[in-house]
């Protein structure tokens, strides 16, 4: 077995799973770019070794190169964070032929469930509730879409089969636009993502953004680790999320959470994943399955007491699970707020140098970040440079310990989006909890967003 | 081209300090920003990120275990222009760090056996 991790990420997730290795006694292999000299975990880890310059493509994305680290390191096992090349399929498959542990699901799975159709297939099959649609790629001929999109109902979303992330779908409110937004949706889904195939969907108008955390290990051991709420998006970008969800009855987490379990059961999963689904008027839809630990996990971590980097490192260490789902019980409530090196209002990005960094503090409180006095963040890469959580008895205790976290958070000389997080805590839909996916663009839209308003 | 990639580019224009920067994207398209003003000034250095080499200095292009010629290049010794000065070894792979212009070696860094990064100084010289 392992007892070497490579760390083929950066920034924050860097150090969390650096942190996690560090708890379970392992040592840690940093690999970076010329532009992340200076970060924190490359700072802190066993060994450190520069394998490219800036661009993601030529270092945090460059499979043979990542590969060859291993070996030049002795790492015998790689952890790949979020993003960058954490579901891929080949890269996975790459690792694990070069005798080595990928930390993180089989190749077969990242393959599923990085198709859009099969990913929905998969999840009929298991009883996992799926949007009502095309349930496959649609037909060519117009009658037989036009058909479809009748039986699903109007309006419906026509979503490219290789998008994702809010890039290549199209919104149809009547059949006159149908053949056309069926026709330009297949032609960008073949430029980018060369898959033409594209499937159409119903389009829900108000959901929520609502997720199932599940951990499944070698032993046919798969639990589920309650939800989170990350309705509070930017252009499919999460801004703040939280756990529990507000307002959905537990029986029907548990319900929903039961298929996602058994749903990892048939395919053979393995390692931490994330079922997103759409909830709209007490119903949960599918969206997508995200194979890897996520930037939110935290808000999980601080309900159920479980560190689940630890737990995905364990499990491919090949250990059983140390939990079941009897033992595991939600207690409390937890806040998540991204902090982005971006202008609040405008949303540019805002790399630069971070002057210093007082961090909030007190009961509660956590900070993932690998910001420091001194620190320059490059401009190559996400601006996602902190994540503060806060955790309370109650959604309210929470919530409260959150707006005095922000209050106290300096992060001098940089721009960041702190100003924008102070402003919705005292939202009154945030606070109330259960708004829709398009609050935070209907907030913005309506002017109520403008810097000038105070913070 | 999509706006997140417009929103970088014009960060790294502005984290660089400059006013305009102009940059091939796709098949045949060109994406000129245009900064009204940089955000503040910036030193000049672009240290951080872009691999300018440094004036008298032998760097990586890539990275692996370092092994010496035969004879090694040592302190003192003249290079020329083009010559092998050391290697760069990775499991079964073996690249040759060559000097960029003639001159005599002042400092050697590493020493054979040391796991060396990208861009890294293996030589500096005179």
């Amino acid at each position: 077995m392992f007892d070497t991790v490579l760390i083929a990420n950066r920034g924050e997730i860097a150090l969390r799973i650096l942190r996690a290795c560090r708890s379970l006694g392992l040592k840690t292999v940093a690999i970076h770019s010329e532009a992340d000299r200076d970060l924190r975990h490359v700072q802190l880890a066993d060994k450190r070794l520069c394998i490219g310059p800036a661009p993601a493509r030529d270092s945090y994305l460059n499979i043979a190169s990542i590969l060859l680290a291993a070996k030049a390191t002795g790492a015998g096992a790689i952890h790949p964070g979020y993003g960058f090349l954490s579901e891929n399929a080949g890269f996975a498959e790459a690792v694990e032929k070069a005798g080595l542990v990928f930390i993180g699901p089989p190749a077969d799975a990242i393959r599923t469930m990085g198709d859009k159709i099969a990913a929905k297939e998969a999840m009929r099959a298991a009883g996992v509730p799926c949007v009502p649609g095309s349930g496959g790629a649609l037909p060519d001929e117009d009658w037989r879409v036009r058909h479809i999109a009748a039986e699903t109902g109007y309006p419906v979303i026509v979503k490219a089969s290789g998008g994702g992330g809010g890039r290549g779908m199209r919104i149809v409110r009547r059949e006159e636009e149908l053949a056309d937004a069926v026709a330009l949706t297949r032609e960008e889904a073949g430029r980018a993502f060369g898959n033409p195939d594209v499937y159409i969907e119903m389009f829900l108008e108000h959901p929520r953004h609502v997720e199932i955390q599940i951990l499944a290990d070698n032993h046919g051991n798969t639990v589920m680790l309650g939800e989170r709420d990350c309705s509070m998006q930017r252009r499919h970008q999460k801004v703040i999320e939280e756990s529990p969800a507000p307002g959905i009855p537990r029986e029907a987490i548990e319900r929903v959470g039961a298929r996602c379990v058994a749903a990892c059961k048939q395919m053979g999963y393995r390692g931490a994943g994330t079922f997103e689904f759409l909830y709209e008027n007490g119903e949960f839809f599918f969206i997508e399955m995200n194979t890897r630990v996520q930037v939110e996990h935290p808000v999980t971590e601080m309900v159920t007491g479980i560190d689940i980097v630890r737990e995905q490192i364990r499990i491919a260490m090949g250990e059983p699970l140390s939990f079941t789902q009897a033992d595991i019980t939600m207690r409390g409530h937890a806040i998540e707020c991204r902090i982005n090196a971006e202008d609040s209002f405008a949303f540019t990005p805002s790399p630069g140098m971070v002057e210093t960094h007082r961090p909030p503090g007190g009961p509660g409180i956590r900070l993932d970040t690998h910001l420091y006095d001194g620190y320059e963040v490059p401009p190559h890469y996400d601006s996602l440079v902190a994540k503060l959580i806060a955790y309370g008895d109650t959604r309210e205790e929470a919530l409260i310990r959150m707006k005095v976290a922000l209050a106290e958070y300096e992060i001098g000389g940089l721009t960041t989006n702190i100003p924008l997080q102070r402003r919705l805590m005292n939202d009154p839909g945030f606070r109330q909890g259960g708004f829709d996916i398009h609050h935070l663009e209907a907030l913005i839209a309506s002017g109520a967003m403008k810097p000038e308003g105070g913070a | 081209m999509t706006l997140d990639e417009i929103e970088r580019a014009v960060a790294l224009a502005k984290s660089r300090g400059l006013a305009e920067l102009e940059c091939a994207i796709g098949q045949g398209g060109r994406l000129k920003v245009i900064v009204n003003r940089p955000h503040k000034p910036v030193a000049p250095a672009t240290a951080v990120a872009l691999p300018v080499k440094a004036k008298n200095a032998i760097r990586t292009r890539y990275f692996g275990v370092f092994a010496d010629t035969v004879p090694p290049v040592r302190s003192g010794d003249r290079v020329s222009e083009h010559q092998v000065v050391g290697f760069l070894e990775l499991g079964e792979i073996r690249f040759a760090i060559e000097a960029e212009k003639a001159g005599r070696v002042s400092a050697k860094p590493v020493k054979p056996g040391d796991l060396v990064g990208y861009g890294e100084t293996v030589f500096e010289y005179e």
